[in-house]
């Protein structure tokens, strides 16, 4: 189970560029629940998506994994548990090596690895090969041996969930992977999606720019706005919200609208 | 020196330059960095091999001590850079600065003793001496870059946050890819010693330019992006472009002077990346 408690944070602290873009945001989330977080632009929702992948840290709060305290881990120690697909997927590929290295290196993540094996070996090839034709995602098998720099942006988002999966990560977090794709992308692209996190029960934590995807898909829904939890829906009152009503609630004004940020820790 | 001793000299020493090509090649290309600190573990291995051979000790103990300390010169650039946060540029101009005054220092007290190898061998047997280690040690860095460590290496050059998504340590990473490259340097700057027999505190003065330069030019023979083709074209392009230039500016073959090289290099680059700008395909600008 995740929980996120009072998580602040604060970009240019101390400076007249001083920025809150999260006041003291919690939820939580069941292990293999799919979460969408909703909310306009400048709500907050990729920083939050950001410091739950580790790439920011809190400046107030605390983070859970399990009813472990895990807010100060370092990238290194949180991508054991997290695995993140953003729409820059610079920070979730690797586009200098080929498709195939970077599976073989999501395979062997937080291992020792060898000096002397080679990582590259001749079976590997024909197993990541029939793997991706089993996915049928537009052909991808064909683009194994390319460097990930050179292919389309579809595949490279595939490439990222595909990674997330072979590392074993226990929770996804996806940021808007699919904005910027034409619509015949973009669906197949959240078809995959939708097909990998369903079969593997992994915890995911979206921001989907396509609401209708986010309501059939979520089990919870988490609207933010100023920073702040503004609608948290999930069981039976998930299922009877409406496309309309849920878009109302995004301009929805927080209860204390401007809570302070508290003293450093 | 008669000709044919001449020619073996400058193969020698081009074959020699073939490590700081190897060097450079893995902090620039590998890692996207810019590491000034081979230029001072150039001259710190040929100065302690140098040094030491000079103060009766054997060259095969003086040669690993070298390597040693060039190691350590490029782990304490890596510190910098991943405990202090230091720009890389900086953090290697800092280690430079260090290494120069210790240099200046252990030379002034070198104490001379005639009965060394030093110097003494032949121009062939230097130029197979050479071929033997640089051969072994270009074996030995192809097989580390193919291999699994190599694999989480070459990723480091895509950036630190998705290095430690991928669960490889970066701190680690960089610090064993710095660490060899300038053992490479200082390797190559001790068979330099070896061959010359003379050292001197600059004499690794323009060693990043020469590695960019070769390896552009190695790139330009090998197209491939394959990690196969890339470190063969690093080799071939150092080899060949040191020996060019050495050729050039040894006085027993075309003469032009030592002190030609360096405006060489400069000038060579310049042109170098002047073709690679005008007709590749290749938009990643502010990448050498």
């Amino acid at each position: 189970m995740i929980n996120v408690e009072d998580a602040f944070v604060v970009f240019y602290a101390g400076t007249p560029l001083e920025r809150v873009a999260l006041r003291g945001v919690s939820f939580s989330a069941q292990n293999g629940e799919i979460v969408s977080v909703l909310g306009n632009n400048g709500s907050g929702r990729s920083t939050l998506l950001r410091f739950l992948a580790g790439h920011i840290s809190l400046s107030f709060g605390r983070l859970w994994y399990n009813n472990v305290d895990i807010t100060s881990q370092s990238l290194y120690e949180r991508s054991k548990i997290f695995s993140s697909v953003f729409l820059d997927h610079n920070v979730c590929t690797a586009g200098n090596l080929t498709v195939l290295e970077n599976l073989v290196l999501a395979s062997m993540s937080h291992q020792p690895k060898s000096c002397i094996r080679e990582a590259i070996r001749d079976d590997m090839e024909d197993r990541f090969y029939s793997q991706l034709r089993n996915l049928n995602f537009l052909e991808m098998e064909k683009l194994l041996n390319k460097r990930v720099c050179d292919i389309p942006k579809p595949y490279k988002q595939v490439l990222a969930l595909l990674i997330a999966i072979i590392k074993g990560s226990k929770v996804l977090v996806i940021d808007e992977h699919s904005t910027g794709l034409d619509v015949e992308f973009s669906r197949a692209l959240l078809e995959t999606t939708s097909k990998i996190i369903r079969s593997k029960k992994i915890t995911t934590i979206m921001v989907i720019n396509d609401p209708e995807f986010a309501l059939k898909h979520a089990d919870r829904l988490v609207v933010l706005n100023y920073g702040q939890v503004v609608a948290n829906i999930s069981g039976e009152e998930k299922k009877k919200v409406k496309l309309e009503d849920l878009l109302l609630t995004f301009n929805k004004r927080p209860k204390i609208s401007d809570k302070k940020v508290p003293v450093n820790i | 020196m008669p000709i044919v001793d001449s020619v073996f000299f400058v193969l020698a020493f081009g074959l020699a330059f073939a490590l700081v090509g190897l060097g450079i090649f893995l902090s620039n290309k590998i890692y996207k960095l810019v590491d000034l600190t081979c230029e001072s573990s150039f001259a710190l291995g040929g100065c302690v091999y140098g040094s030491m051979v000079l103060a009766g000790m054997n060259p095969l103990i003086a040669i690993f001590v070298s390597m040693f300390l060039g190691y350590i010169a490029g782990v304490i650039t890596a510190s910098f850079i991943n405990y202090i946060k230091l720009d890389a540029i900086v953090a290697s101009l800092l280690t430079v600065g260090g290494l120069q005054s210790l240099l200046t220092k252990l030379v002034e007290v070198r104490k001379f003793n005639p009965s060394s190898v030093l110097g003494n061998l032949s121009p062939i047997s230097n130029f197979i001496l050479v071929l033997i280690v640089v051969s072994l040690v270009t074996f030995l860095f192809y097989r580390l870059m193919i291999s699994e460590y190599g694999l989480s290496m070459r990723i480091y050059g895509d950036g630190e946050i998705i290095t430690e998504s991928m669960g490889v340590n970066g701190i680690r990473i960089l610090t064993l890819g710095l660490g060899i490259e300038n053992l490479l340097c200082a390797l190559a700057g001790a068979l330099v010693a070896q061959m010359t027999g003379d050292f001197a505190v600059n004499m690794g003065s323009g060693c990043v330019i020469f590695g960019i330069s070769a390896i552009i030019f190695g790139g330009k023979i090998f197209k491939s992006v394959s990690i196969k083709s890339m470190v063969i074209g690093a080799f071939v392009g150092s080899v060949c472009y040191q020996a060019v230039l050495k050729a050039l500016t040894f006085r027993d073959l075309i003469g032009w002077g030592e002190e030609f090289s360096c405006i060489l290099m400069a000038i060579t680059l310049v042109m170098l990346v002047a073709l690679k700008r005008s007709n590749s395909e290749d938009q990643n600008r502010g990448n050498i």
